[in-house]
């Protein structure tokens, strides 16, 4: 059922961002110019869907958007190993760097690419190493260098986060999220401060074809086996939160997030955009009580 | 690569068609390990990363369009020397050339460039590491320097980095220690060495290249003096010799002559990502600063090309 409860899950994450009263627009196809500056604060930044790990739908035909891969083509794929201690270990990604000419090649051909210039492209890993990013082809595409935002700074990006996860400031798992649904986003927070933007979840993994998915349990945010952190759930469509997961978060439109609980008056009239067991879970995510709570 | 790597390789039945080339292309190189230390601890002239450079009378700065560059490496050549000289590893190279090449061992690749660089003098690496400069645009070429100076390293001063190099382009000092090791090119780049090894050849090779080391030596920064350098995206030394001659399409008119020389080219210094030394190129990345082999040979060191490539 791995499937189907992923394309359910992507369904409902793109209803949801339709419905929300903070409604995360789609990617633009073209990035605004002053993209790696010039702005500060407004709404959040614009976030893809949720991706389904390591399931890419198509295997040639691949069109990247500007500095962003072909999601059909390119989801992301993670190493369930590479927890937070072990990536933010000194010579992780080296150690687990191994993309083949051959798996090269066939990335440069499911984007059409025939040649390029020297330098024009990088073979990139969408959840970089350092992230704990997989090497198949799921997780990697020929990103450009220019337009600016492009791998160059992209690079910047992976860094920053890189530190964030060890510095304990973001989880490995939403780390990944935003890298792979929405690196522009953190890009523009980075330079521009604009808010950071809300991981989209939740992730469907394929099957473990590099690490023994048994030692993933150690993951930052203690994810779960559908790669959603214990203590997070997904809301249902209309905005509302199950009864196991009882505590709304909602994103206002300057990128605050907050929790509200069942017996606060607003409650029912919150749209979530994700739903937590308890409050301190929804701590842990970024989410803060009101102010009148 | 240790010997005992390089034999496996050699030995494979399923390179038996490619095993001379192997033995051919194998060069002696030096892994670099760096060790943080206080500055004050590394003698006048002693090799490092980062720091300050020991520099002669009438020393310039580097610097791109009035930015200094930040300070690298330096190499006394004289420890390089020694550190290939004295390897047990030497004889193991000049024997597989050998073997390749029977009584041209000396003119064979393999153990040349190993002692190509000059005995003695030091080495300066600078690079724009503020704007991490990729070598992929003919108007990178001012974004490092590399300077060679003939004396005695011990007779060369300290210099202070000027103040308007900013704290985020100093490394800390490292002091360095050399190790020998056999190097073999990545699999990509036997085409641009001239040879034409069908792709279920090249497949096998780089699987048993990707076995040679041990988890420990994986791990640990991968800095290399001489040999090849290792690859994370376009070829290295095509892209050395066409971007140096001012050119980026593969394709355009003049490159297929200034590919037709990508084999002239090798690595100099290989400068991995290494927390411990403040070096962090791109995501997870590598700086490789690429000679000529007859700029190496005469010592010319102002044709250097520098590309950083990342993850």
């Amino acid at each position: 059922m791995q499937l189907p409860r992923s394309i359910r899950t992507a369904l409902l994450a793109a209803t949801l961002l339709a419905l929300t009263s903070c409604a995360i627009p789609n990617l633009p196809a073209t990035l605004p110019s002053d993209a790696s500056g010039g702005t500060s604060g407004g709404a959040p930044s614009p976030a893809g869907p949720a991706p389904t790990y390591g399931q890419p739908s198509q295997s040639s035909g691949c069109r990247a958007n500007g500095p962003l891969p072909d999601s059909a083509c390119t989801p992301g794929d993670i190493l369930p190993g590479a927890t937070r201690d072990a990536i933010c270990t000194s010579g992780y990604a080296r150690s687990v760097r191994n993309v083949s000419v051959q798996e090269k090649a066939a990335v440069y051909s499911a984007y059409g690419i025939g040649h390029h210039s020297a330098g024009q492209y990088e073979v990139d890993h969408l959840i970089s190493l350092e992230l704990g990013g997989s090497n198949t082809v799921a997780n990697l595409w020929p990103e450009a260098a220019s337009p600016q935002p492009g791998f160059h700074e992209k690079d910047e990006i992976e860094n920053y986060l890189h530190d964030q996860i060890c510095s304990g400031a973001i989880s490995l798992a939403d780390a990944q999220l935003l890298i792979a649904t929405n690196w522009i986003g953190v890009y523009q927070h980075v330079n521009s401060g604009a808010p950071l933007p809300v991981p989209v979840g939740p992730v469907a993994h394929a099957p473990p074809t590099e690490v023994d998915a048994a030692s993933d349990s150690t993951q930052m945010g203690d994810v779960s086996g559908s790669g959603q952190p214990i203590g997070r759930s997904p809301p249902a469509a209309d905005g509302s939160c199950s009864s196991g997961y009882p505590v709304k978060g909602n994103v206002r439109r300057d990128g605050t997030r907050i929790y509200h609980l069942p017996q606060e008056a607003q409650y029912a009239r919150t749209h979530a955009e994700a739903c937590f067991a308890t409050a301190a879970d929804a701590e842990t995510a970024g989410f803060r009580a009101p102010r009148t709570h | 690569m240790q010997q005992s790597a390089l034999d496996i390789i050699a030995a494979d039945t399923a390179l038996a068609s490619v095993s001379s080339d192997i033995a051919r292309l194998t060069r002696l190189a030096l892994r670099i390990a760096a060790s943080p230390v206080a500055r004050a601890q590394l003698p006048v002239g002693a090799s490092r990363f980062g720091g300050a450079p020991d520099v002669p009378p009438h020393f310039a700065w580097p610097a791109l369009r009035a930015a200094p560059l930040a300070f690298l490496a330096q190499l006394d050549l004289a420890e390089v020397a020694a550190a290939l000289t004295n390897a047990a590893l030497t004889n193991a190279a000049a024997a597989l050339t050998n073997a390749a090449a029977p009584g041209n061992a000396a003119a064979a690749s393999g153990t040349a460039p190993a002692h190509a660089l000059p005995a003695a003098g030091s080495l300066l690496f600078f690079y724009d590491a503020q704007r991490q400069t990729y070598g992929a645009d003919p108007a990178d070429r001012d974004g490092w320097r590399v300077l060679y100076h003939a004396g005695d390293p011990r007779q060369l001063a300290r210099v202070t980095p000027p103040p308007a190099l900013p704290p985020a382009a100093q490394l800390p000092p490292c002091a360095l220690t050399f190790a020998p090791e056999l190097c073999l090119p990545p699999p990509e780049m036997v085409a641009a060495l001239g040879l034409h090894w069908p792709d279920a050849t090249i497949a096998r090779y780089e699987q048993l290249l990707g076995t040679a080391e041990t988890e420990a030596e994986r791990r640990a920064p991968h800095h290399r003096l001489l040999g090849y350098p290792e690859q994370l995206q376009d070829e290295l030394l095509a892209q050395a010799a066409l971007v140096s001659r001012g050119l980026t399409d593969p394709e355009a008119p003049r490159a297929a002559a200034a590919l037709a020389h990508a084999h002239d080219w090798q690595l100099l210094l290989q400068l991995d990502s290494d927390d411990a030394a403040g070096m962090r190129w791109g995501s997870a990345g590598m700086l490789d600063f690429l000679i000529t082999q007859r700029a190496l040979h005469t010592a010319t060191f102002a044709g250097v090309w520098c590309v950083l490539q990342s993850e």
